[in-house]
């Protein structure tokens, strides 16, 4: 199980290798510079090819990576090319508000959407089924940006119920736009459970349980909930790296200062550095929360734990 | 029974999100006409521009008043990125504001008067405009409790020099060959040869003088320590800056009347509007031209105060390419354009169609010529002109960024099929735009964007010598260069002026850039908002004396 | 879609047994479709797509970007059904005019990832070993890039159009295509009719794209539909933050884009091109559930 914890932790460093080289040269690609997106109307020529020269992109791209990676591998993301602010202090505090608004989204999603779920297949074929299962196709249809627009329109404009978004108001700024993005995963996680359930409930086991007389609300909470959990928390593991990728739209629309905005801003000021330093740390973030997922699986489900630790067992005899 | 259950699942679903979708109908409708309002001033008239707005109303703060502790001010999606003038991203505007918050510069410009009021130093003279004297306050505390002396001014030339290149700061302290401290308040420069427009340079927001001390000891927040009237409390890159009144502060003269302001970068139009209808904040530089009519609309909570931008936006020509350097394909451009038509698309009422004068040149600044004539819209004209082009039908290209001038390309595109000429709009992000226009080889013809001009009437040569920094035209006239490497050297004013009188004339006759319309900008402030600055190039409003007046009506 | 699948299996005329079998089975699953109501909706809703694709068709370029300064800003009425826009543009002709891009992006996007996934796929699962190892941790590290940045660098880099927003969206879902391939392409593999094929002398590539995929296409097939909304929302997100299809081009997130600095003086011209992505990534959602269901042996009742 260690062992297959650490494999994994090991395979960031071809991930952050091969994604640098690919986020890097991509940017370099990219039509202008950095001294490109600085220009001013004060700037002479000679300033201009000095900044050259300060950027090294009189040399070539292969030159800079290889700086770049020498940086890297003394864990320094280094600094922004534009500002000179450091890539790492930069992120570091713009990921709490990125990390609150992805958890707050889905604990309101998995807190709404689950017991959803439940009551819907408990009642399937019935209203309350069938509003369940339509609203969350609609949900899973609506994009994310165009929810917000609505929401904020709505909320914060015409009801003034909320603020929109801007992160100074506490506890009421995080409202809509953890609303918003817990909508996708509310819809896919209820979506899941029910289905999932619907399967479960139909299993023997079930059956039996309820022939033993354990109460019916025992039935769903231990023995259907129990086995129901895989798909779920897949649902919820795919959303939530979804959110980290995706949350450059929702940190748009509500003025989140998160990582999202950093990155659409690197990219937009061709700022190579603190473009390809945002993607790696992200890329890592999207590779651990897999790992997490996979983890939970296997606590959730004996079964899978025991495959894991079958095949470590059978490593070491191929080993041996 | 089932099918009943399933049609009202979906309409009870449909239902809800109608519900959302109507709570977003416009709560008060616009006001009825043909377009969304007008604004409250137009930028002019032909002959003589209107004298520059100067300051939010009210005037005069009322001593019984009850000041807001702290004011929130919103800038459009122009991030500051760091607060270090000698840094080359430090580019923008709302960077040049918060500049004038927490430094000093040796003097100010009175946009009024465009004259030179004193400010760190009190006094200055020049015989040949090469060698300077200046005479500086002796009572001035940097926020680090450092005493301010003759040496920070030579400290900030050479912290230019040395950290500067590429930056506003760097470029306006190159010109500085040596100085030389003769005592505490004063001090001597030298220049490298003669700059009639040196105080140009020295009054801009980015020639604030820095704290050496501070810098060495913190290579990113030392630069943040000023003599001016704030300093910085808090500073979140592209987000937000949090002001802290400086108790101390030497001008007495001024009313530092908030202890707080907050400079707060919302890059979502909707969300600026939002904060400014519910109260976040008080004071907005980035509605949308749509949303200002409808906050005219409520006198009793907000006043729109219109600022004409100082830049001639317009549509610039390569002069190399084989169809735009055409004197008769241009020609027949500026006759088939619409001037109007093109504002109104680009920003709604809140642009002006440049009918007034046929000048490039900017909006306030010194020596204008105004009795150049503009070119008329004439269908007629522009098709004799295509006619007597070498323009075979090819497809040209109308390259713009930023929204508004989208807008705009799209508009002229559509006016320019009308007399025959296929035009494509390619559009860019800036840092794109930029390095297309700057490489020769791009293959660049047409491009809709805005010359940067200031105050000083220096700022026409990086326009139009060839290599200058902003000759994104390729413009190249012996003349033209030959007259503004005189004119470089001229001490004498009124000489200066019919110079650059009969510069404009030569330009304008070559048409590489048309001004196609003046930009207003719509400020808006909650009502009890006073005491900005205004000036007309946008660079360098002022929030020093910002004042919010709690339950003003 | 069940056309396709029978041209496919016409091709591979050497097995005659292998195509009564399929045949068989895609009635089966066209019959459980149109069971299910759901997936009907969807395949409605597609066919009034298209229908609007043929009417977009008749739409001249000239009429949906002609400027009309008397129009600006008017609300929905007779004459204008969605309003018009800033530049006087009638937002009806624009959204009808936009389905072309949508479709285009849709299936654009999903062909271009399909080829490079599909065909990865097909090595990585046919030869296994060292083949897949590789192919498996380049496809992973691309999942590992967050698809929305990858996305906005792509774009930076290509320059702002149709097809670049097409290349840019198809990357992202090359991953999951291969991984669905691959494990589709594992439970086929070691079948009768691939040794059969081997044992005649086929090539390694023919026998993947003859014998091999053919009989793994249905789930890819599941993928390909439920991606296909993914795309159209991933697509209209990368337009909305301005990295999509330059103006004046309808994309529907374009137009959103364009909207939103006039949300509150006219949401007419936001929400319209909204329900438009909206009802479209539903039917192909809707398709995508009918589908697995069809498929899925599990479910079926």
């Amino acid at each position: 199980m260690i062992r297959y914890i650490l494999l994994r932790i090991l395979w960031l460093i071809p991930v952050i290798i091969a994604v640098s080289l690919i986020v890097f040269s991509l940017m370099e690609l990219a039509p202008g510079t950095v001294v490109d997106a600085m220009m001013t109307e004060e700037m002479t020529e000679e300033a201009r090819e000095e900044l050259i020269r300060r950027y090294n992109l009189d040399r070539p791209m292969l030159y800079r990576y290889g700086l770049y990676m020498l940086n890297l591998l003394q864990g320094d993301l280094g600094t922004y090319d534009t500002t000179g602010a450091d890539v790492w202090r930069e992120f570091i505090t713009r990921l709490p508000n990125t990390l609150i608004l992805s958890f707050t989204a889905l604990i309101i999603g998995t807190v709404v959407a689950i017991p959803l779920g439940i009551i819907a297949a408990r009642r399937a074929g019935t209203l309350v089924d069938n509003t369940v299962t339509v609203f969350s196709m609609i949900g899973m249809s609506m994009p994310l940006f165009w929810l917000g627009l609505l929401l904020l329109l709505a909320f914060s404009l015409h009801l003034r119920w909320l603020p929109s978004g801007t992160f100074d108001d506490g506890i009421r700024s995080l409202i809509l736009p953890a609303l918003c993005s817990s909508f996708t995963l509310m819809a896919n996680a209820a979506r899941q459970t029910r289905s999932n359930m619907l399967e479960v409930l139909k299993a023997d086991y079930l059956r039996t349980a309820r022939a033993k007389g354990v109460p019916e609300e025992a039935v769903i909470r231990r023995h259907a909930l129990g086995n129901a959990w895989i798909p779920i928390i897949t649902a919820i593991g795919t959303s939530l790296s979804v959110q980290l990728a995706g949350s450059v739209v929702i940190e748009q629309v509500f003025t989140w200062p998160g990582i999202g905005r950093m990155a659409a801003e690197a990219v937009r000021a061709r700022d190579v550095t603190a473009a390809t330093g945002v993607v790696i740390m992200t890329s890592i973030l999207y590779v651990l929360v897999q790992l997490i997922v996979d983890l939970l699986y296997a606590l959730v489900d004996p079964r899978i734990k025991a495959q894991y630790l079958s095949a470590g067992k059978k490593r070491k005899k191929r080993a041996a | 029974m089932r099918k009943f259950r399933r049609s009202i699942a979906l309409v009870i679903s449909l239902l809800m999100v109608a519900a959302i979708v109507a709570a977003c109908g416009p709560a008060n409708q616009a006001p009825a006409g043909p377009g969304p309002g007008q604004p409250a001033q137009t930028p002019g008239q032909p002959a003589a521009p209107a004298a520059p707005p100067a300051m939010v109303a009210p005037a005069a703060p009322d001593p019984t008043a009850i000041f807001a502790e702290h004011i929130d001010v919103i800038k459009d999606n122009n991030n500051v990125g760091v607060l270090n003038p000698l840094s080359p991203a430090a580019n923008n505007s709302p960077t040049n504001w918060s500049f004038i918050m927490i430094h000093d510069r040796l003097m100010e410009l009175d946009f009024d008067t465009l004259e030179f009021v004193p400010s760190l130093a009190t006094a200055w003279e020049t015989e040949d405009y090469q060698t300077f004297t200046f005479t500086l306050r002796d009572d001035v505390v940097f926020h680090n409790g450092d005493r301010f002396t003759a040496q920070d001014v030579a400290n900030t030339v050479e912290l230019a020099r040395e950290l500067g290149a590429g930056s506003q700061g760097g470029s306006f302290w190159a010109p500085v060959e040596s100085f030389n401290v003769i005592n505490d308040t004063t001090i001597e420069l030298t220049l490298s040869g003669v700059r009639v427009d040196f105080y140009f340079n020295l009054a801009m927001p980015a020639a604030g003088i820095l704290n050496r001390r501070a810098i060495e000891a913190d290579a990113e927040r030392g630069f943040w320590v000023g003599t001016g009237a704030y300093s910085v409390g808090e500073f979140v890159p592209n987000d937000f800056i949090r002001f802290v009144r400086n108790d101390d502060y030497w001008n007495t003269d001024k009313n530092i009347l908030t202890e707080q302001i907050t400079l707060r970068f919302v890059p979502e139009m909707s969300a600026r509007t939002i904060r400014m209808q519910r109260g976040e904040s008080q004071l907005s530089f980035g509605t949308s031209a749509e949303d200002l009519p409808l906050f005219q609309a409520e006198p009793e909570n907000f006043e729109v105060y219109p600022l004409t931008f100082n830049n001639p936006q317009g549509l610039s020509f390569n002069m190399n390419d084989p169809i735009t350097g055409d004197h008769n394909f241009r020609m027949a451009v500026a006759h088939a354009m619409d001037k109007d038509v093109i504002a109104l698309m680009a920003a709604s009422e809140w642009a002006i169609g440049d009918y007034f004068t046929g000048t490039i040149w900017g909006y306030n600044t010194e020596f204008r010529n105004n009795s150049i004539p503009a070119i008329p819209h004439d269908l007629d004209l522009a098709r004799e002109f295509l006619a007597a082009s070498n323009y075979n039908g090819e497809e040209v290209e109308i390259a713009a960024a930023i929204i508004t001038n989208i807008r705009a390309a799209q508009a002229l595109q559509h006016q320019l099929a009308a007399i025959g000429i296929n035009a494509r709009v390619a559009e860019f992000d800036s840092p794109g735009l930029n390095a297309y226009m700057i490489d020769p080889n791009s293959g660049s013809q047409m491009v809709f964007f805005n010359i940067v001009m200031n105050m000083s009437s220096a700022s026409f040569r990086n326009i139009f010598i060839p290599g200058g920094p902003q000759n994104r035209m390729f413009y190249n006239n012996p003349v033209v260069t030959e007259m503004l490497d005189e004119v470089a050297t001229m001490l004498d004013a009124s000489e200066r002026e019919a110079h650059f009188m009969r510069l404009q004339e030569i330009v304008a006759e070559d048409i590489p850039f048309i001004n196609v319309f003046w930009r207003i900008n719509g400020i808006l402030a909650a009502n009890g908002i006073g005491g900005v600055g205004l000036p007309p190039d946008n660079q360098q409003a002022d929030l020093r004396e910002l004042f919010y007046i709690i339950g003003y009506n | 879609m069940s056309d396709k699948v029978e041209a496919k299996t016409q091709d591979a005329k050497t097995l005659v047994k292998s195509k009564y079998k399929k045949r068989s089975q895609i009635y089966e699953i066209a019959h459980h479709m149109s069971k299910n109501k759901g997936a009907m909706a969807g395949l409605i809703i597609l066919g009034i797509m298209v229908l609007l694709f043929i009417i977009s068709l008749f739409i001249s370029w000239e009429q949906i970007t002609a400027i009309n300064p008397h129009a600006r800003f008017a609300p929905p009425s007779r004459q204008h059904w969605f309003g018009a826009d800033n530049f006087g543009r009638d937002l009806f002709l624009r959204v009808i005019f936009g389905t072309r891009y949508t479709l285009a992006i849709g299936i654009g996007s999903v062909a271009f990832a399909s080829i490079f996934g599909v065909t990865a796929g097909c090595f990585a699962g046919y030869y296994g070993g060292k083949v897949e190892d590789i192919i498996m941790r380049a496809s992973d590290v691309i999942a590992s890039i967050p698809g929305m940045l990858l996305g906005m660098v792509v774009v930076t880099v290509l320059g702002q159009s149709l097809q670049n927003l097409i290349i840019a969206v198809g990357v992202q879902s090359i991953p999951i295509y291969l991984r669905m391939t691959r494990a589709s392409i594992l439970s086929v593999r070691n079948q009768e009719f691939v040794e059969a094929a081997k044992s005649i002398g086929l090539s390694n590539t023919r026998i993947i794209f003859t014998q091999v995929l053919p009989n793994g296409l249905a789930p890819i097939f599941v993928t390909v539909t439920a991606s296909l909304g993914i795309s159209i929302i991933v697509a209209s997100s990368l337009s909305y933050l301005g990295f999509g299809v330059p103006v004046p081009h309808p994309e529907w997130g374009a137009i959103i884009s364009g909207a939103k600095e006039f949300a509150r003086l006219a949401p007419n011209l936001m929400l319209f091109p909204g329900i438009f992505i909206m009802v479209t990534v539903l039917a192909f959602n809707l398709l995508g559930d009918g589908l697995r269901d069809a498929l899925d042996p599990k479910l079926k009742k």
